[in-house]
C-alpha cells in the first residue's frame, strides 16, 4: 500500500507541481491544505503517513503548526519545505520533530530522496 | 522537469499575489506600522520568490528575494516602513507585474530590473529620503503633519463622528478598496514617469495626491 500524503502550501503553483513529482512513485495525495487550519482539519480527515508542510503560511507559523501536528498525530512524518537561506528554521524544524527537509527551488529528485529517506 | 505546464498557474497566482500585496501597502500608508500586514506582505514576496525560482526566472526571483529582504528588516525592527519604502516597494511590484505580463505574452524583452534590484539592495531611511525628496518633500514629512496624521488625531476624528454611520453595500466597498489600488497603482506610475520627464511642475500635484489617498484606505 502507498503511502498517504497532505502537502500543505498557500501556493497552489507550489502544491501541484509536488503533487505531479510524487504521484505514482509511491504516495498517493489524499488532501491538499493551504492553511494551518486546514491542514488540521486535513489531517483529523485523512490522518496522513506524511505531512509535506511550507514553513510560511497565512494564519500560522510553520514550527508551530509543526508542534500542532506532532502533539496530535506524533506518528506523522513531516517533511518541511522552505527556501534556500532558512537554514535555521529547518535546524529548528528538525529538532522540533520533522524528520526531513525540501529546500526550494526543488528538483524531482530532491523531493523524493526527502520522501524516500522517511524510509530508512 | 518540464515546468511550461505550470506557465500558466503561475502568471495567474504571482497576479493574485501583487494585487493582494499592492491592496497591503494601500492599507499600510495609513499607519505604517501594521505588524500583520507586514508579515503578509512579506509572504506574499517570498510565495512569489519561490515560485519564479522554481520557474526558474531569475530575475523576478531576485526582485522579489530583495523585496522580501527589506520587508524581514522590518519585521525584525531593523528599519521602519515609511512612504518611501512604499513607494519602492510599489515600484517593484509594478516592475514585477511587467515582467509577469512578458511571461504571460510568451514574447517580448522581460524589463531590465538590475537598477531597481540595486536600489532595493542598498536602501536605507535615510538615504531614500533624500532620493525620494521631490515626492516628499520637508515640509510634508515635518512635524506638523506627523501630528496630523497621529494615532490620538485619527482616535479623536472617529470619537467624534461615532454616531454618523450609513450602511454600504459590500460590493460598493470591495469596488471602492479596488479603486483606490488602482489609484495608488496609477500614482506611482505617474510619479515614475514625472521623474522621466515633466521635472518639477508636477511636484505639488502629485504630492497632494499621495498625501490624499491613504485616507481613502
Amino acid at each position: 500500500m502507498s503511502a498517504t500524503v497532505v502537502i500543505v502550501d498557500d501556493a497552489v503553483f507550489m502544491r501541484n507541481i509536488l503533487r505531479a513529482i510524487i504521484k505514482d512513485k509511491g504516495y498517493t495525495v489524499v488532501a491538499e491544505a493551504a492553511s494551518g487550519i486546514e491542514a488540521m482539519r486535513t489531517l483529523h480527515d485523512h490522518n496522513p503517513d506524511i505531512v509535506i508542510l511550507d514553513i510560511i503560511l497565512p494564519d500560522v507559523n510553520g514550527l508551530d503548526l509543526l508542534d500542532s501536528i506532532l502533539k496530535v498525530r506524533p506518528q506523522t512524518k513531516v517533511v518541511i519545505c522552505s527556501s534556500i537561506g532558512q537554514e535555521q528554521i529547518i535546524k529548528k524544524a528538525l529538532d522540533h520533530g520533522a524528520k526531513a527537509f525540501i529546500q526550494k527551488p526543488f528538483t524531482p529528485e530532491k523531493v523524493l530522496a526527502a520522501l524516500g529517506s522517511l524510509e530508512a | 522537469m518540464d515546468m511550461s505546464p505550470y506557465r500558466d498557474l503561475f502568471v495567474s497566482e504571482s497576479r493574485n499575489h501583487l494585487a493582494t500585496f499592492n491592496e497591503l501597502i494601500v492599507q499600510i500608508e495609513g499607519t505604517l506600522s501594521d505588524r500583520p500586514i507586514i508579515d503578509e506582505m512579506f509572504r506574499h514576496a517570498h510565495s512569489l520568490k519561490g515560485m519564479a525560482a522554481t520557474m526558474q526566472f531569475e530575475a523576478i526571483t531576485t526582485l522579489a528575494h530583495r523585496m522580501e529582504d527589506l520587508l524581514g528588516k522590518v519585521r525584525s525592527d531593523e528599519i521602519a516602513f515609511c512612504p518611501a519604502l512604499a513607494d519602492l516597494l510599489l515600484e517593484a511590484s509594478d516592475l514585477l507585474s511587467g515582467m509577469v505580463t512578458v511571461i504571460e505574452n510568451g514574447e517580448g524583452e522581460q524589463p531590465d530590473a538590475a537598477a531597481l534590484i540595486g536600489r532595493l539592495e542598498s536602501y536605507t531611511p535615510d538615504a531614500s529620503a533624500g532620493a525620494q525628496s521631490p515626492d516628499h518633500p520637508p515640509a510634508v514629512e515635518g512635524p506638523a503633519v506627523a501630528a496630523a496624521e497621529s494615532p490620538n488625531r485619527r482616535h479623536q476624528f472617529r470619537q467624534s463622528d461615532s454616531f454618523k454611520s450609513v450602511r454600504i453595500k459590500t460590493d460598493t466597498l470591495d469596488r471602492l478598496v479596488n479603486i483606490t489600488g488602482e489609484l495608488l497603482t496609477t500614482r506611482h506610475r505617474l510619479k515614475v514617469q514625472a521623474r522621466r520627464h515633466a521635472g518639477p511642475a508636477l511636484d505639488e500635484p502629485l504630492h497632494q495626491l499621495s498625501a490624499l489617498l491613504p485616507r481613502t484606505a
